[in-house]
């Protein structure tokens, strides 16, 4: 922009001062207006006085004053400068050889701006001016001034020209001025301004119409080398070559055909030539063309090198973005890289702590060296495991996971320290020293340490081969067994005494047996031999059941079947049953309240409790005595004591007594047979009905054992507990359920079936009969079809049929019309059609009890007797159920027995 | 001469049926049912052969055999072990108690009559 408008100054300037040339001849130049009228800021300042002599109207409008004013000022009026700073401005621009000065003045408003003056001295004839062209550049912003800086060469070689021009035309002036004023009288004008212009290192030149030369300088003359008399009428095809010539020729046409002015570069003899041609009005109203041509070779070289260095610039500039874009990419490829490493990190730590998390969390101490022998890591099981040593934290801190600067005979050290206390360490020492430098050997080994700790240990050490199957350390591993070794060892004693019990009673069995078939024995020698052979089978029996029970206690396959209970009946019925077992013995059952809270249990179970405690009780006090049962009822539990006389438990069976198959021998107990499992069996079932057993036992004097069984407060009170069973409460003695609304058809029933030892139950709705059915176990259920509820017979038995849990109980129906098709459908026992035979019905019942039947025994209640019959019952194998009394008689209830009735 | 006979087992079933046993020879027996009361009998009566059973309260069976076998005065005499077990480490500790033979129960009567007659007629 700025090489514009430098450029369109110059061209006016150009044409002002061609003008001067044009109309020199003759003509009365207002030399005046070219001067006032110029764009640039101009001073002629006479260095002798400073003052200033003539200014141009473009100065008047920059510094404020009017131009009379200015050509009365002098010029340090308006330099600011002091004269030490305006001595060294001038200097400073010899220095770096620069054609201006920078100044700084003051306008008449007052404001300071900063101006570049380009001086160029002038003499005169007698005098020497000061020619001063003012820029301002106040307002130039600093790259401005570098891009100023840039150009000014190129500036400098272009004005030099102008201003020459302007300032010779304003010396005219001046001097036309001067010879106005003083009268003077130039005559020899034409002299004058041709010296001008011959001073001018431009061609200036004028052409006809006819396009010949009619006036040269003498810069043109010296270019062509001819005297400027022998150019004039010669045109260019005379001068040049024809083919410059035409060029010239057609650019001569278009000033003259359109009046315009036409600038143009040409090259001629290397050298680079911009000439300005304009239309001028000759003398004879013919227009001719005036031509001013600068030779502008420097320039346009100048031009070309900074154009060249502009290039060479932006090319480097090019480069250098592109370079700093690729650098960019390199950068962002690093970062990038640097996220992945940084990510890398991350996980490789992450990994790493996982790993660190999991051999910790193990279970089995890990120890892992390199492939030094030095250690790597150890776990918190490794240090656990050895933590009565105290060698270890000379090497590394406790909670210290991975291990740095252990070497070899370090780690041999910490390998001796372990094998203190170990059975037999030499040969294992020596060979784990070896192991740790030994990169392919797997090796594990069982060591028994006596001290400082009792137990096992197994150790192992694998080499730790990657995929390449090269090894990159070991791993060890130790484990506490002795647990396992413990359980392999009671399993092993386990199955010892389980063969030693079956294979006792198994020799009298086969050997009396082989005795009896092989040899000739009298009849009182047999029958002493059979007998021998029943009780041990019977033994065998019993063992076989109780080892059966206690694993099915123990796996938590038996199935209690709880019911709310009343303690005390069932305490009554084992001191009933065990009252005459033993003449020597008394049992006595002392109750402390008034009145046991129900509990939730299985009353069988709790009576083969209470049997194994009397039975035991009896049988460890060989002497006799008394064996006594205390109940107490505690805030939430009922506690249950039997107590003996006898021979008393020794102190340091206390925590076997209860385990399995654990008998006391000794002496006094060697005749006492028993399988060990009775008090097994005791702690289980007590257990399952979240009670506990314990003992306190005198030697010599007795022992008492305890149980307690939980209860729940509500159920303290027996009838709220009846009422809130909805009055369907049973003490679950009842085998049959009569479902039946006549009355006198139950009244039937009960007395058929009274002598077949069954307690029965009747209910007249089938609602109830589902709810009893759902809460107790009945051997088998007489169903009517028509009954007093919602539901009929078919419904309930629907109902039974289908529920998993009463489909197995027996169902006979009784009705007065016979419906054998839906019977078979619907597995029942049998059909029962009213009115029937009693005979008949005590088939079926026998037929679907298929032996489940109680039997009942009359006996008349004697001591002797009684215990008779008990010792005949327990060796036919018969469980007695239930003993009522009646008068003074004895009624046994015999479970699942019906031969007995004829004994 | 009649042979004497220790029969030692605390099972009254067993020391029954070994007597029964070898009612049939010309043994004279002497019993017991635990392990000290059998070592003393031995040193007291200073039988042919013991029949040691190994389970017995006061010593084991082996201990018994043990002790015979390693006390002059009684070494002569023949240790017949019967044991309940049937595994091979008990059978493996009988001839480490030095027992000159071993049975297992149940055993066969005839077998264990024949066994007795065996190592007293050598």
């Amino acid at each position: 922009m700025k090489k514009i408008v430098i450029a369109l100054i110059l061209l006016s300037v150009f044409s002002y001062s061609i003008s001067l040339v044009a109309y020199a001849d003759g003509v009365d130049l207002d030399f005046h207006k070219v001067f006032e009228q110029h764009g640039s800021i101009m001073m002629i300042i006479d260095p002798e006085t400073d003052a200033i002599v003539h200014v141009n109207k473009a100065a008047a409008n920059f510094y404020g004053y009017e131009i009379e004013q200015l050509e009365s000022m002098k010029i340090n009026e308006i330099n600011i400068l002091t004269h030490e700073e305006t001595e060294k401005e001038i200097r400073a621009a010899a220095d770096e050889k620069r054609s201006y000065f920078v100044f700084k003045q003051r306008l008449a408003s007052g404001d300071i701006r900063t101006v570049e003056v380009y001086a160029y001295p002038y003499a005169d004839w007698n005098k020497t001016w000061l020619v001063s062209i003012i820029h301002d550049i106040t307002a130039k912003t600093e790259l401005e001034e570098k891009n100023r800086k840039m150009t000014n060469a190129f500036l400098f070689v272009l004005s030099g020209a102008v201003i020459f021009m302007a300032f010779a035309g304003l010396l005219l002036f001046k001097s036309y001025r001067k010879v106005k004023a003083q009268n003077h009288e130039i005559n020899n004008f034409n002299e004058l301004w041709r010296t001008f212009i011959d001073a001018d290192d431009s061609l200036i030149y004028l052409k006809e119409e006819n396009l010949k030369y009619v006036f040269v300088n003498k810069a043109f003359e010296d270019l062509y080398n001819r005297k400027a008399s022998e150019i004039v009428s010669y045109d260019d095809f005379d001068l040049i070559d024809d083919e410059l010539a035409v060029v010239h020729r057609k650019t001569d046409f278009d000033v003259i055909e359109k009046k315009a002015i036409v600038v143009d570069e040409v090259k001629w003899e290397n050298r680079t030539f911009q000439t300005t041609k304009f239309p001028v009005k000759l003398l004879n109203d013919q227009y001719g063309i005036g031509a001013y041509a600068k030779d502008v070779t420097e320039a346009y070289n100048n031009k070309r090198i900074l154009e060249k260095a502009n290039e060479q610039l932006e090319t480097i500039n090019k480069e250098l973005m592109e370079k700093q874009y690729t650098l960019e990419e390199q950068n962002a490829v690093i970062e990038e890289l640097n996220s992945q490493l940084e990510e890398e990190n991350f996980k490789q730590h992450q990994q790493k702590e996982i790993l660190h998390a999991i051999i910790d969390s193990l279970g089995a101490g890990i120890m892992m060296t390199d492939t030094d022998g030095a250690i790597l890591f150890i776990n918190k099981a490794w240090k656990d495991i050895f933590r009565h040593l105290e060698f270890g934290y000379q090497f590394y801190p406790q909670d210290v996971f991975y291990i740095n600067g252990v070497t070899l005979s370090s780690t041999e050290r910490i390998i001796e320290n372990m094998m203190i206390g170990i059975e037999d360490s030499n040969e294992i020492l020596s060979r784990l020293k070896s192991l740790l430098t030994d990169n392919r050997s797997r090796y594990s080994v069982d060591m028994e340490q006596t001290n400082p700790v009792k137990r096992f240990i197994n150790l192992y050490s694998n080499p730790c081969i990657n995929q390449n199957n090269n090894s990159f350390g070991r791993v060890f591993v130790v484990r506490d067994v002795s647990h396992q070794k413990e359980v392999d060892r009671l399993k092993l004693e386990l199955i010892s005494t389980v063969s030693h019990e079956l294979r006792t009673p198994m020799s009298s069995i086969m050997g009396f047996s082989e005795l009896i078939l092989t040899r000739e024995l009298s009849a009182e020698r047999n029958k002493e031999y059979i007998g021998i052979i029943n009780s041990e089978a019977k033994r065998l029996t019993t063992l076989i059941n109780d080892f059966l029970d206690i694993q099915k206690m123990e796996s938590g396959k038996q199935v209690f079947n709880k019911q709310l209970t009343s303690i005390d009946h069932i305490i009554e019925e084992a001191v009933s049953l065990f009252q005459n077992f033993s003449i020597k013995h008394k049992v006595i059952y002392h109750k402390s309240a008034e009145s046991i809270p129900l509990v939730y249990c299985d009353r069988d179970k709790l009576m083969q409790v209470l049997s194994n405690l009397l039975s035991n009780a009896i049988k460890y006090s060989p002497d006799g005595g008394e064996v006594k049962i205390v109940s107490e009822v505690g805030s939430n539990r009922v506690k249950i004591q039997v107590s003996d006389q006898g021979l008393g438990i020794p102190a340091y069976v206390e925590g076997k007594l209860f385990t399995k198959f654990y008998r006391i021998h000794n002496d006094d107990r060697r005749e006492i047979g028993g399988t060990g499992l009775g008090l097994a069996i005791c702690k289980e079932i007590v257990r399952a009905h979240g009670g506990e057993i314990s003992f306190e036992s005198i030697i010599g004097q007795g022992s008492t054992f305890s149980f307690y069984l939980p209860y729940s407060k509500s159920s303290t009170d027996n009838d709220s507990v009846k009422k809130a069973a909805g009055d369907l409460y049973t003490d679950n003695k009842d085998d049959v359920l009569i479902v039946e609304d006549d009355k006198s058809t139950v009244k039937l029933i009960k007395e058929v079936l009274k002598d077949e030892g069954l307690e029965m139950h009747a209910i007249s709705s089938g609602e109830e009969a589902l709810q009893l059915v759902a809460k107790n176990s009945y051997k088998l259920i007489i169903l009517d079809i028509a009954l007093s509820g919602q539901l009929d017979g078919w419904e309930v038995l629907k109902e039974l049929k289908g529920n998993q849990e009463t489909s197995n109980i027996p169902i006979i129906i009784s009705s007065v019309y016979e419906n054998k098709g839906v019977a078979s459908q619907n597995d029942i026992a049998d059909y029962l059609i009213k009115p029937f035979e009693p005979q008949e019905m005590v088939r079926m019942v026998q037929k679907a009890l298929k032996g489940k039947l109680n039997s009942k025994m009359l006996v008349s209640n004697d001591d002797v007797l009684t215990e008779v019959i008990l010792d005949m019952l327990n060796t036919r194998g018969l469980t007695v159920k239930q003993i009522d009394h009646s008068g003074n008689m004895l009624i046994i209830t015999l479970e699942g027995e019906e031969g007995l009735k004829n004994e | 001469m009649m042979n004497k006979v220790i029969i030692a087992d605390d099972e009254r079933a067993l020391r029954m049926l070994i007597a029964g046993t070898l009612e049939i020879g010309n043994y004279e027996i002497l019993e017991a049912d635990n392990g000290i009361d059998a070592l003393e009998l031995v040193k007291q009566e200073k039988p042919d052969l013991i029949i040691l059973d190994v389970m017995m309260p006061g010593m084991t069976g082996y201990e018994v055999c043990k002790r015979i076998k390693t006390d002059s005065d009684i070494s002569d005499t023949k240790v017949l072990i019967l044991t309940a077990k049937g595994q091979q480490s008990d059978k493996e500790a009988a001839w480490e108690a030095m027992a000159d033979i071993y049975l297992a129960k149940p055993f066969s009567p005839m077998e264990l009559l024949s066994t007795v007659e065996e190592i007293l007629n050598k």
